[in-house]
Protein backbone atom coordinates (compact mmCIF):
# COMPACT_ATOMS: atom_id res chain seq x y z
CA UNK A 1 0.00 0.00 0.00
CA UNK A 2 3.06 2.65 0.76
CA UNK A 3 4.23 1.80 -2.23
CA UNK A 4 1.50 2.07 -4.39
CA UNK A 5 0.80 5.30 -2.95
CA UNK A 6 4.49 6.08 -3.90
CA UNK A 7 3.19 5.39 -7.34
CA UNK A 8 0.81 7.63 -7.66
CA UNK A 9 1.79 10.27 -5.28
CA UNK A 10 2.90 12.71 -8.60
CA UNK A 11 -0.53 11.92 -10.27
CA UNK A 12 -1.04 9.39 -13.17
CA UNK A 13 1.64 7.04 -13.07
CA UNK A 14 4.51 6.86 -16.33
CA UNK A 15 4.60 3.12 -17.92
CA UNK A 16 7.94 3.25 -17.00
CA UNK A 17 7.46 4.00 -13.09
CA UNK A 18 4.32 1.16 -13.31
CA UNK A 19 6.33 -1.39 -14.44
CA UNK A 20 9.42 -0.74 -12.20
CA UNK A 21 6.19 -0.99 -9.69
CA UNK A 22 4.98 -4.27 -10.81
CA UNK A 23 8.22 -5.33 -10.83
CA UNK A 24 8.83 -4.65 -7.15
CA UNK A 25 5.48 -5.79 -5.64
CA UNK A 26 4.86 -8.63 -7.62
CA UNK A 27 1.78 -10.23 -9.78
CA UNK A 28 -1.06 -9.84 -7.18
CA UNK A 29 -0.47 -5.96 -6.05
CA UNK A 30 0.70 -5.73 -9.65
CA UNK A 31 -2.99 -6.96 -10.90
CA UNK A 32 -4.78 -4.89 -8.06
CA UNK A 33 -3.29 -1.45 -8.98
CA UNK A 34 -3.57 -2.49 -13.08
CA UNK A 35 -7.26 -2.39 -11.85
CA UNK A 36 -7.14 0.08 -9.95
CA UNK A 37 -5.25 2.51 -12.58
CA UNK A 38 -7.62 1.29 -15.02
CA UNK A 39 -10.39 2.95 -13.58
CA UNK A 40 -12.15 0.09 -11.59
CA UNK A 41 -12.98 1.41 -8.38
CA UNK A 42 -13.73 -1.23 -5.53
CA UNK A 43 -17.21 -1.22 -3.80
CA UNK A 44 -17.30 2.31 -2.01
CA UNK A 45 -16.90 1.98 2.17
CA UNK A 46 -18.37 5.14 3.57
CA UNK A 47 -18.31 9.24 2.28
CA UNK A 48 -15.78 11.16 2.71
CA UNK A 49 -17.74 12.68 5.44
CA UNK A 50 -18.37 9.33 7.29
CA UNK A 51 -15.28 8.25 7.17
CA UNK A 52 -13.53 11.40 8.31
CA UNK A 53 -16.45 11.63 11.30
CA UNK A 54 -15.30 7.53 11.99
CA UNK A 55 -11.49 9.10 12.75
CA UNK A 56 -12.80 11.93 14.48
CA UNK A 57 -14.64 9.74 16.98
CA UNK A 58 -11.34 7.05 16.92
CA UNK A 59 -9.47 9.70 17.88
CA UNK A 60 -11.62 11.89 20.39
CA UNK A 61 -11.20 14.65 18.00
CA UNK A 62 -13.87 17.60 18.77
CA UNK A 63 -16.36 18.94 16.23
CA UNK A 64 -14.59 22.22 16.66
CA UNK A 65 -11.21 21.33 16.02
CA UNK A 66 -12.29 19.44 12.69
CA UNK A 67 -13.82 22.47 11.94
CA UNK A 68 -10.06 24.04 12.20
CA UNK A 69 -8.41 21.27 10.22
CA UNK A 70 -10.93 21.77 7.56
CA UNK A 71 -9.71 25.31 6.56
CA UNK A 72 -6.25 24.26 6.72
CA UNK A 73 -6.74 20.91 4.82
CA UNK A 74 -10.28 21.09 2.99
CA UNK A 75 -9.65 17.62 1.58
CA UNK A 76 -11.78 15.66 3.84
CA UNK A 77 -9.40 12.03 2.41
CA UNK A 78 -6.35 13.80 3.26
CA UNK A 79 -7.84 15.32 6.80
CA UNK A 80 -8.80 11.71 7.57
CA UNK A 81 -5.28 10.57 7.26
CA UNK A 82 -3.36 13.32 9.19
CA UNK A 83 -5.61 13.07 12.33
CA UNK A 84 -4.52 10.00 13.34
CA UNK A 85 -1.27 9.18 15.06
CA UNK A 86 1.71 8.12 12.97
CA UNK A 87 1.66 4.02 12.97
CA UNK A 88 3.44 2.43 15.70
CA UNK A 89 3.46 -0.91 13.61
CA UNK A 90 6.66 -1.60 11.61
CA UNK A 91 4.74 -4.14 9.40
CA UNK A 92 2.69 -2.45 6.53
CA UNK A 93 -0.32 -4.32 4.70
CA UNK A 94 0.00 -4.94 0.93
CA UNK A 95 -2.17 -2.83 -1.78
CA UNK A 96 -4.63 -6.31 -2.05
CA UNK A 97 -4.77 -6.64 1.63
CA UNK A 98 -5.40 -2.65 2.28
CA UNK A 99 -8.00 -2.63 -0.32
CA UNK A 100 -9.42 -6.32 1.53
CA UNK A 101 -10.04 -4.37 4.77
CA UNK A 102 -12.51 -1.61 2.90
CA UNK A 103 -15.34 -3.50 4.77
CA UNK A 104 -16.14 -2.02 8.02
CA UNK A 105 -14.91 0.97 10.35
CA UNK A 106 -13.31 -1.43 12.52
CA UNK A 107 -11.61 -3.25 10.06
CA UNK A 108 -10.85 -0.12 8.30
CA UNK A 109 -9.26 2.36 11.10
CA UNK A 110 -7.42 -0.63 12.17
CA UNK A 111 -5.77 -0.99 8.76
CA UNK A 112 -5.42 2.55 8.66
CA UNK A 113 -3.60 2.96 11.66
CA UNK A 114 -0.54 0.68 10.23
CA UNK A 115 0.34 3.20 7.34
CA UNK A 116 1.81 6.52 7.20
CA UNK A 117 -0.38 9.48 6.15
CA UNK A 118 0.27 9.45 2.47
CA UNK A 119 -0.53 5.76 1.91
CA UNK A 120 -3.29 6.67 4.36
CA UNK A 121 -4.75 9.08 1.68
CA UNK A 122 -4.60 6.69 -1.22
CA UNK A 123 -6.41 4.30 0.98
CA UNK A 124 -8.57 7.07 2.02
CA UNK A 125 -9.73 8.04 -1.69
CA UNK A 126 -9.90 4.14 -2.35
CA UNK A 127 -12.46 3.92 0.69
CA UNK A 128 -14.72 7.04 -0.58
CA UNK A 129 -15.09 5.93 -4.10
CA UNK A 130 -12.75 9.51 -4.89
CA UNK A 131 -9.66 7.92 -6.21
CA UNK A 132 -9.43 9.03 -9.96
CA UNK A 133 -5.56 8.33 -10.81
CA UNK A 134 -5.15 6.65 -13.88
CA UNK A 135 -2.43 5.13 -15.87
CA UNK A 136 -0.39 7.74 -18.12
CA UNK A 137 -0.27 7.14 -21.75
CA UNK A 138 -0.81 3.45 -22.66
CA UNK A 139 1.70 0.88 -22.08
CA UNK A 140 4.71 0.09 -24.06
CA UNK A 141 6.61 -1.79 -22.88
CA UNK A 142 7.35 -5.43 -23.68
CA UNK A 143 3.78 -7.82 -24.14
CA UNK A 144 3.82 -10.87 -22.41
CA UNK A 145 1.91 -13.28 -24.85
CA UNK A 146 -0.42 -15.82 -23.76
CA UNK A 147 -3.93 -17.73 -23.56
CA UNK A 148 -6.63 -17.61 -21.46
CA UNK A 149 -10.30 -18.91 -21.34
CA UNK A 150 -13.22 -16.73 -22.18
CA UNK A 151 -16.86 -17.79 -21.95
CA UNK A 152 -19.09 -16.54 -25.25
CA UNK A 153 -21.97 -13.79 -24.26
CA UNK A 154 -22.67 -12.40 -27.71
CA UNK A 155 -22.25 -13.39 -31.21
CA UNK A 156 -22.99 -11.73 -34.91
CA UNK A 157 -23.66 -13.96 -37.12
CA UNK A 158 -22.39 -12.04 -39.90
CA UNK A 159 -18.62 -11.88 -39.30
CA UNK A 160 -19.32 -14.61 -36.90
CA UNK A 161 -17.91 -11.68 -34.40
CA UNK A 162 -18.35 -13.29 -30.86
CA UNK A 163 -17.95 -11.25 -27.78
CA UNK A 164 -16.03 -12.84 -24.89
CA UNK A 165 -16.12 -12.14 -21.08
CA UNK A 166 -15.21 -13.64 -18.09
CA UNK A 167 -16.13 -14.02 -14.41
CA UNK A 168 -15.79 -11.14 -11.87
CA UNK A 169 -17.40 -9.97 -8.57
CA UNK A 170 -20.26 -12.84 -9.21
CA UNK A 171 -21.02 -11.06 -12.61
CA UNK A 172 -19.44 -11.48 -16.41
CA UNK A 173 -16.70 -8.74 -17.29
CA UNK A 174 -16.49 -8.27 -21.23
CA UNK A 175 -13.04 -9.33 -22.30
CA UNK A 176 -12.65 -8.71 -26.34
CA UNK A 177 -14.36 -9.00 -29.09
CA UNK A 178 -12.96 -11.26 -31.64
CA UNK A 179 -13.53 -12.75 -35.43
CA UNK A 180 -14.53 -16.92 -34.96
CA UNK A 181 -12.67 -18.54 -37.50
CA UNK A 182 -12.44 -22.17 -36.33
CA UNK A 183 -13.50 -25.09 -38.55
CA UNK A 184 -16.28 -25.70 -36.19
CA UNK A 185 -17.87 -22.31 -37.15
CA UNK A 186 -21.03 -23.36 -38.80
CA UNK A 187 -21.50 -25.98 -35.67
CA UNK A 188 -20.90 -22.96 -33.34
CA UNK A 189 -23.35 -20.49 -35.05
CA UNK A 190 -26.01 -23.19 -35.27
CA UNK A 191 -25.90 -23.95 -31.62
CA UNK A 192 -25.95 -19.89 -31.23
CA UNK A 193 -29.44 -19.69 -32.49
CA UNK A 194 -30.33 -22.63 -30.93
CA UNK A 195 -29.67 -20.65 -27.49
CA UNK A 196 -30.29 -16.70 -28.52
CA UNK A 197 -31.54 -15.23 -25.07
CA UNK A 198 -31.60 -11.69 -26.28
CA UNK A 199 -31.56 -9.64 -29.39
CA UNK A 200 -29.43 -6.07 -29.92
CA UNK A 201 -29.83 -5.37 -33.68
CA UNK A 202 -27.39 -7.71 -35.50
CA UNK A 203 -26.31 -9.53 -32.11
CA UNK A 204 -27.36 -12.38 -30.33
CA UNK A 205 -27.18 -13.02 -27.04
CA UNK A 206 -26.01 -16.12 -26.22
CA UNK A 207 -26.70 -18.96 -23.01
CA UNK A 208 -22.86 -17.83 -21.33
CA UNK A 209 -22.26 -22.04 -21.10
CA UNK A 210 -19.48 -21.98 -24.01
CA UNK A 211 -15.60 -21.70 -23.89
CA UNK A 212 -13.43 -20.96 -25.69
CA UNK A 213 -9.45 -20.64 -25.64
CA UNK A 214 -8.17 -17.00 -26.60
CA UNK A 215 -4.65 -16.13 -27.46
CA UNK A 216 -3.05 -12.60 -27.28
CA UNK A 217 0.21 -11.33 -27.73
CA UNK A 218 -0.18 -9.00 -24.79
CA UNK A 219 -2.19 -6.89 -22.21
CA UNK A 220 -2.67 -2.71 -22.14
CA UNK A 221 -4.71 -1.28 -19.49
CA UNK A 222 -7.89 0.77 -20.88
CA UNK A 223 -9.59 2.77 -18.78
CA UNK A 224 -12.48 2.68 -21.19
CA UNK A 225 -12.92 -1.07 -21.06
CA UNK A 226 -15.00 -2.51 -17.76
CA UNK A 227 -12.47 -5.33 -17.60
CA UNK A 228 -9.91 -2.38 -17.55
CA UNK A 229 -7.78 -3.67 -20.25
CA UNK A 230 -7.73 -4.47 -23.74
CA UNK A 231 -6.02 -7.88 -25.36
CA UNK A 232 -3.74 -6.87 -28.20
CA UNK A 233 -3.61 -9.25 -30.66
CA UNK A 234 -6.14 -11.39 -29.63
CA UNK A 235 -7.57 -14.29 -31.61
CA UNK A 236 -10.18 -17.90 -31.05
CA UNK A 237 -7.94 -20.78 -30.98
CA UNK A 238 -10.11 -23.00 -29.97
CA UNK A 239 -13.86 -24.28 -28.92
CA UNK A 240 -13.13 -25.55 -25.06
CA UNK A 241 -16.37 -27.89 -25.25
CA UNK A 242 -14.89 -29.58 -22.19
CA UNK A 243 -14.40 -26.89 -19.99
CA UNK A 244 -17.61 -25.89 -17.38
CA UNK A 245 -18.24 -21.93 -18.07
CA UNK A 246 -18.40 -22.21 -14.05
CA UNK A 247 -14.29 -23.50 -14.31
CA UNK A 248 -13.40 -20.04 -16.21
CA UNK A 249 -10.41 -18.99 -14.12
CA UNK A 250 -12.09 -15.03 -12.71
CA UNK A 251 -10.41 -11.66 -14.77
CA UNK A 252 -8.16 -10.65 -11.76
CA UNK A 253 -6.39 -14.27 -12.45
CA UNK A 254 -5.51 -13.03 -15.91
CA UNK A 255 -4.46 -9.77 -14.67
CA UNK A 256 -2.23 -11.42 -12.19
CA UNK A 257 -0.66 -13.85 -14.44
CA UNK A 258 -0.22 -10.91 -17.18
CA UNK A 259 1.13 -8.08 -15.58
CA UNK B 1 -6.34 40.51 44.25
CA UNK B 2 -5.81 40.44 40.36
CA UNK B 3 -2.43 41.55 39.92
CA UNK B 4 -1.30 43.24 36.56
CA UNK B 5 -0.11 40.75 34.05
CA UNK B 6 3.86 40.43 33.34
CA UNK B 7 3.26 40.55 29.68
CA UNK B 8 0.51 42.50 27.31
CA UNK B 9 0.33 42.73 23.54
CA UNK B 10 1.03 46.01 21.81
CA UNK B 11 1.49 47.01 18.72
CA UNK B 12 4.93 46.88 18.47
CA UNK B 13 4.60 43.12 19.88
CA UNK B 14 4.62 41.56 23.56
CA UNK B 15 5.09 43.87 25.89
CA UNK B 16 6.40 43.41 29.99
CA UNK B 17 5.35 46.81 31.93
CA UNK B 18 6.81 45.69 34.97
CA UNK B 19 10.16 45.81 33.00
CA UNK B 20 9.76 47.89 30.25
CA UNK B 21 10.88 45.59 27.20
CA UNK B 22 9.05 44.39 24.58
CA UNK B 23 9.88 40.62 22.92
CA UNK B 24 10.36 39.91 19.24
CA UNK B 25 9.06 43.46 18.60
CA UNK B 26 8.14 43.93 15.34
CA UNK B 27 7.58 47.76 15.67
CA UNK B 28 10.34 50.24 16.61
CA UNK B 29 10.64 49.82 20.83
CA UNK B 30 14.05 51.26 23.10
CA UNK B 31 14.35 48.03 24.25
CA UNK B 32 14.12 44.59 22.83
CA UNK B 33 14.55 40.61 24.28
CA UNK B 34 14.53 38.87 21.22
CA UNK B 35 14.21 34.87 21.14
CA UNK B 36 16.15 34.01 18.02
CA UNK B 37 17.10 35.20 15.04
CA UNK B 38 14.64 34.84 12.40
CA UNK B 39 13.38 37.94 10.75
CA UNK B 40 9.66 37.45 11.86
CA UNK B 41 11.18 37.87 15.68
CA UNK B 42 14.54 40.22 15.23
CA UNK B 43 13.63 43.09 13.37
CA UNK B 44 15.84 46.07 12.89
CA UNK B 45 15.39 49.65 14.27
CA UNK B 46 15.24 48.19 18.36
CA UNK B 47 17.42 51.15 20.68
CA UNK B 48 18.84 47.66 22.17
CA UNK B 49 18.66 44.16 22.24
CA UNK B 50 19.14 41.40 24.37
CA UNK B 51 19.34 37.60 23.01
CA UNK B 52 21.28 34.67 23.83
CA UNK B 53 25.30 34.53 23.27
CA UNK B 54 24.38 32.01 21.00
CA UNK B 55 21.65 33.27 18.84
CA UNK B 56 23.43 37.34 18.59
CA UNK B 57 25.99 36.23 15.57
CA UNK B 58 23.67 35.66 13.45
CA UNK B 59 21.49 38.33 14.48
CA UNK B 60 24.41 40.83 14.15
CA UNK B 61 25.11 38.96 10.55
CA UNK B 62 21.47 39.90 9.44
CA UNK B 63 21.01 43.14 11.37
CA UNK B 64 24.25 44.74 11.09
CA UNK B 65 25.44 47.48 13.61
CA UNK B 66 23.07 46.99 16.64
CA UNK B 67 23.59 47.77 20.05
CA UNK B 68 23.19 44.54 21.51
CA UNK B 69 24.13 42.39 24.15
CA UNK B 70 24.33 38.83 24.73
CA UNK B 71 23.01 36.58 27.80
CA UNK B 72 23.87 32.88 28.75
CA UNK B 73 21.09 30.45 29.22
CA UNK B 74 19.75 30.20 32.93
CA UNK B 75 21.96 33.82 33.60
CA UNK B 76 19.45 35.76 36.12
CA UNK B 77 18.88 39.31 35.19
CA UNK B 78 16.41 42.12 36.70
CA UNK B 79 15.13 44.49 34.31
CA UNK B 80 12.88 47.27 35.89
CA UNK B 81 11.01 45.35 38.38
CA UNK B 82 11.15 41.57 36.87
CA UNK B 83 13.75 38.89 36.88
CA UNK B 84 14.43 37.61 33.51
CA UNK B 85 16.47 34.42 32.01
CA UNK B 86 16.52 32.95 28.66
CA UNK B 87 15.92 29.29 28.29
CA UNK B 88 16.73 26.91 25.13
CA UNK B 89 13.51 26.53 23.23
CA UNK B 90 15.27 23.68 20.57
CA UNK B 91 13.82 25.82 17.51
CA UNK B 92 17.48 26.80 16.17
CA UNK B 93 20.70 27.28 17.24
CA UNK B 94 21.18 30.12 20.02
CA UNK B 95 16.85 30.20 20.51
CA UNK B 96 15.16 30.62 23.58
CA UNK B 97 12.25 31.10 25.45
CA UNK B 98 12.42 34.35 28.22
CA UNK B 99 11.09 33.66 31.09
CA UNK B 100 9.82 36.72 33.51
CA UNK B 101 9.47 36.36 37.58
CA UNK B 102 8.22 38.67 39.98
CA UNK B 103 7.60 37.98 43.54
CA UNK B 104 7.44 34.33 43.08
CA UNK B 105 4.68 35.22 39.89
CA UNK B 106 6.59 33.26 36.67
CA UNK B 107 5.03 33.79 32.53
CA UNK B 108 7.04 32.56 29.91
CA UNK B 109 7.22 33.36 26.46
CA UNK B 110 7.84 30.76 24.54
CA UNK B 111 9.33 32.14 21.12
CA UNK B 112 9.36 29.88 18.71
CA UNK B 113 10.15 25.92 19.91
CA UNK B 114 10.39 22.18 19.32
CA UNK B 115 10.42 19.58 21.92
CA UNK B 116 11.90 16.81 19.91
CA UNK B 117 15.78 17.30 19.94
CA UNK B 118 18.09 17.73 16.61
CA UNK B 119 21.35 17.41 15.71
CA UNK B 120 22.16 20.93 16.32
CA UNK B 121 20.44 23.22 18.27
CA UNK B 122 20.51 23.57 22.03
CA UNK B 123 17.46 21.39 23.06
CA UNK B 124 14.13 22.33 24.58
CA UNK B 125 13.96 22.79 28.00
CA UNK B 126 10.59 22.73 29.97
CA UNK B 127 9.85 25.60 32.69
CA UNK B 128 7.68 25.65 35.05
CA UNK B 129 5.12 28.79 35.14
CA UNK B 130 1.92 30.45 36.03
CA UNK B 131 1.24 31.54 32.59
CA UNK B 132 2.59 30.29 29.32
CA UNK B 133 2.83 32.45 26.19
CA UNK B 134 2.80 29.34 23.26
CA UNK B 135 3.55 29.73 19.75
CA UNK B 136 0.91 27.93 17.75
CA UNK B 137 2.18 28.00 14.57
CA UNK B 138 1.19 23.87 14.13
CA UNK B 139 -1.49 24.10 16.32
CA UNK B 140 -3.93 21.82 14.85
CA UNK B 141 -4.14 17.66 15.73
CA UNK B 142 -3.18 16.68 11.78
CA UNK B 143 0.51 17.60 12.50
CA UNK B 144 2.66 14.72 14.28
CA UNK B 145 6.06 14.59 12.88
CA UNK B 146 8.58 11.36 12.27
CA UNK B 147 11.37 11.28 14.53
CA UNK B 148 14.34 13.23 12.43
CA UNK B 149 16.51 10.68 11.64
CA UNK B 150 13.26 8.64 9.37
CA UNK B 151 13.12 12.33 7.95
CA UNK B 152 16.74 12.34 7.41
CA UNK B 153 16.80 8.91 5.76
CA UNK B 154 14.29 9.50 3.18
CA UNK B 155 16.01 12.93 2.20
CA UNK B 156 19.40 10.86 1.76
CA UNK B 157 17.42 8.38 -0.20
CA UNK B 158 16.07 11.09 -2.49
CA UNK B 159 19.88 12.55 -2.81
CA UNK B 160 21.58 9.42 -3.26
CA UNK B 161 19.15 8.55 -6.41
CA UNK B 162 19.62 11.65 -8.02
CA UNK B 163 23.27 10.72 -7.44
CA UNK B 164 22.86 7.98 -9.89
CA UNK B 165 21.59 9.46 -12.72
CA UNK B 166 23.91 12.18 -12.40
CA UNK B 167 21.04 14.88 -11.33
CA UNK B 168 21.88 17.47 -8.79
CA UNK B 169 19.53 17.69 -5.14
CA UNK B 170 18.83 21.17 -4.62
CA UNK B 171 17.09 21.36 -1.22
CA UNK B 172 14.87 24.45 -0.57
CA UNK B 173 15.29 25.26 3.33
CA UNK B 174 15.43 28.82 5.50
CA UNK B 175 18.89 29.95 5.37
CA UNK B 176 18.99 30.11 9.54
CA UNK B 177 18.29 26.97 10.90
CA UNK B 178 16.56 24.47 8.81
CA UNK B 179 19.94 24.92 6.18
CA UNK B 180 22.23 24.04 8.91
CA UNK B 181 19.87 21.13 10.69
CA UNK B 182 19.93 19.66 6.85
CA UNK B 183 23.42 19.88 6.98
CA UNK B 184 24.10 18.54 10.42
CA UNK B 185 21.69 15.64 9.68
CA UNK B 186 23.31 14.69 6.32
CA UNK B 187 26.86 15.31 7.08
CA UNK B 188 29.56 12.39 5.29
CA UNK B 189 26.77 11.23 2.93
CA UNK B 190 28.50 13.11 0.08
CA UNK B 191 29.39 16.82 -1.21
CA UNK B 192 27.45 19.38 0.26
CA UNK B 193 27.12 22.86 -1.31
CA UNK B 194 25.28 26.13 -0.40
CA UNK B 195 23.92 29.22 -2.32
CA UNK B 196 26.04 31.88 -0.94
CA UNK B 197 22.69 33.42 1.48
CA UNK B 198 23.08 30.05 3.13
CA UNK B 199 26.99 29.50 3.17
CA UNK B 200 27.21 32.83 5.02
CA UNK B 201 24.99 32.06 8.02
CA UNK B 202 26.60 28.83 7.79
CA UNK B 203 30.11 30.26 8.35
CA UNK B 204 29.11 32.22 11.37
CA UNK B 205 27.55 29.31 13.11
CA UNK B 206 30.75 27.41 11.59
CA UNK B 207 32.97 30.03 14.26
CA UNK B 208 30.61 29.73 16.87
CA UNK B 209 31.63 26.11 17.52
CA UNK B 210 28.48 24.09 15.72
CA UNK B 211 29.35 21.03 14.32
CA UNK B 212 28.57 21.88 10.82
CA UNK B 213 30.37 19.96 7.78
CA UNK B 214 32.30 21.31 5.12
CA UNK B 215 30.32 23.04 2.24
CA UNK B 216 31.17 24.50 -0.58
CA UNK B 217 29.79 27.97 -1.39
CA UNK B 218 28.40 27.86 -4.95
CA UNK B 219 28.38 30.94 -6.94
CA UNK B 220 28.03 30.62 -10.92
CA UNK B 221 29.46 27.18 -11.52
CA UNK B 222 27.62 24.14 -11.71
CA UNK B 223 27.87 22.03 -8.32
CA UNK B 224 30.28 18.40 -8.25
CA UNK B 225 28.69 15.46 -9.36
CA UNK B 226 25.59 14.07 -7.27
CA UNK B 227 25.89 17.08 -4.80
CA UNK B 228 23.44 18.11 -2.30
CA UNK B 229 22.71 21.94 -3.15
CA UNK B 230 20.82 23.79 0.22
CA UNK B 231 19.29 27.35 -1.03
CA UNK B 232 16.64 29.31 -0.33
CA UNK B 233 13.43 29.52 -2.66
CA UNK B 234 14.50 33.12 -3.27
CA UNK B 235 17.88 31.41 -4.74
CA UNK B 236 15.60 29.62 -7.09
CA UNK B 237 14.21 32.36 -8.83
CA UNK B 238 17.44 34.43 -9.34
CA UNK B 239 20.05 33.81 -12.08
CA UNK B 240 21.85 32.22 -9.57
CA UNK B 241 20.02 28.84 -10.26
CA UNK B 242 20.72 28.81 -13.91
CA UNK B 243 24.30 27.26 -13.39
CA UNK B 244 23.27 24.66 -10.99
CA UNK B 245 22.90 22.20 -14.04
CA UNK B 246 20.49 19.55 -14.59
CA UNK B 247 19.33 18.84 -10.93
CA UNK B 248 15.57 17.88 -8.67
CA UNK B 249 13.77 20.40 -6.40
CA UNK B 250 12.99 19.37 -3.26
CA UNK B 251 11.48 20.81 0.26
CA UNK B 252 11.95 20.52 3.68
CA UNK B 253 9.26 22.20 6.15
CA UNK B 254 6.66 21.06 8.78
CA UNK B 255 4.47 22.25 5.36
CA UNK B 256 5.00 19.66 3.35
CA UNK B 257 2.43 17.17 5.58
CA UNK B 258 -0.27 18.94 3.67
CA UNK B 259 -0.90 17.80 -0.14
CA UNK B 260 -1.66 20.84 -0.86
CA UNK B 261 1.70 22.37 0.22
CA UNK B 262 3.42 19.66 -1.92
CA UNK B 263 2.48 20.61 -5.47
CA UNK B 264 5.37 21.87 -7.37
CA UNK B 265 7.82 19.98 -5.68
CA UNK B 266 9.49 16.82 -7.32
CA UNK B 267 10.26 15.68 -3.40
CA UNK B 268 8.44 17.10 0.03
CA UNK B 269 10.09 16.23 3.22
CA UNK B 270 7.84 16.94 6.46
CA UNK B 271 10.62 18.57 9.00
CA UNK B 272 9.65 21.29 10.83
CA UNK B 273 11.66 23.55 13.70
CA UNK B 274 7.83 23.86 15.32
CA UNK B 275 7.01 21.82 17.60
CA UNK B 276 3.62 19.37 16.50
CA UNK B 277 0.41 18.62 17.70
CA UNK B 278 1.61 16.52 20.73
CA UNK B 279 4.94 18.39 21.06
CA UNK B 280 2.84 21.82 22.36
CA UNK B 281 0.13 19.93 24.46
CA UNK B 282 2.73 18.37 26.09
CA UNK B 283 4.92 21.58 26.18
CA UNK B 284 1.55 23.24 27.78
CA UNK B 285 1.27 20.23 30.06
CA UNK B 286 4.77 20.52 31.01
CA UNK B 287 4.73 23.90 32.34
CA UNK B 288 1.73 23.19 34.54
CA UNK B 289 0.27 26.62 33.40
CA UNK B 290 -3.22 27.96 34.99
CA UNK B 291 -3.24 30.89 31.99
CA UNK B 292 -2.24 29.98 28.87
CA UNK B 293 -2.09 32.55 25.79
CA UNK B 294 -1.54 31.34 22.06
CA UNK B 295 0.38 33.00 19.44
CA UNK B 296 0.99 32.46 15.74
CA UNK B 297 -1.04 29.89 13.40
CA UNK B 298 -3.75 28.58 14.82
CA UNK B 299 -4.17 30.15 17.97
CA UNK B 300 -8.01 29.94 18.19
CA UNK B 301 -8.52 26.71 17.58
CA UNK B 302 -5.31 25.28 20.24
CA UNK B 303 -7.39 27.99 22.59
CA UNK B 304 -10.35 26.68 22.59
CA UNK B 305 -8.84 22.91 22.79
CA UNK B 306 -6.81 24.14 25.98
CA UNK B 307 -9.94 25.61 27.06
CA UNK B 308 -11.96 21.91 26.64
CA UNK B 309 -9.08 20.58 28.55
CA UNK B 310 -10.34 22.67 31.79
CA UNK B 311 -7.45 25.88 31.70
CA UNK B 312 -7.62 29.01 31.30
CA UNK B 313 -6.53 29.75 27.67
CA UNK B 314 -7.09 32.80 24.96
CA UNK B 315 -5.40 33.84 21.26
CA UNK B 316 -3.37 36.93 21.30
CA UNK B 317 -3.03 37.06 17.39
Amino acid sequence: MIRFARLVAQGAPQPQAFAAYQAEVGPEDGATALRLLSGQRPKRLAPPATLLDWVAKATNTPAFLIEACLKTCPDKAELAALLLPPPTTATAPTLTEALASLTSAPAYLALSRTLPPKARTILNRLATGTFRTKLALPQTGPQTPGRCLAILTLIDPSGPEATFALPHDNTLVPLTRLRVTLPQTPALLAWARAHVTDRFGPLRQVAPTQVFELAFDGITPNARRKSGIDLVGGRVIAWAKVVQACDVPPLSALLAQHT
Amino acid sequence: MTRAPLVIQTPQGLFCPDGDFHIDPMGRVPRALITHGHSDHAARGMGTYLCTHQALPVIRHRLGKIAAEGIAYGEARQIGGVTVSFHPAGHVPGSAQIRIERGGEVWVASGDYKTAPDALCEPFEALRCHTFLTETTFGLPIFHWQREAEVMGQIAAWWQANAARGVASVLLAYSFGKAQRLMAGLAGLGPICTHPVVEGVTEVLRRQGYRLPPTMPLGNTPPPQGALVIATPNAMASDWALALGPHQVGAASGWMALAARRKGTSAAFVLSDHADWPGLNAAVTATGAEQVYTLHGSTGPFAQWLRAQGLSAQALS
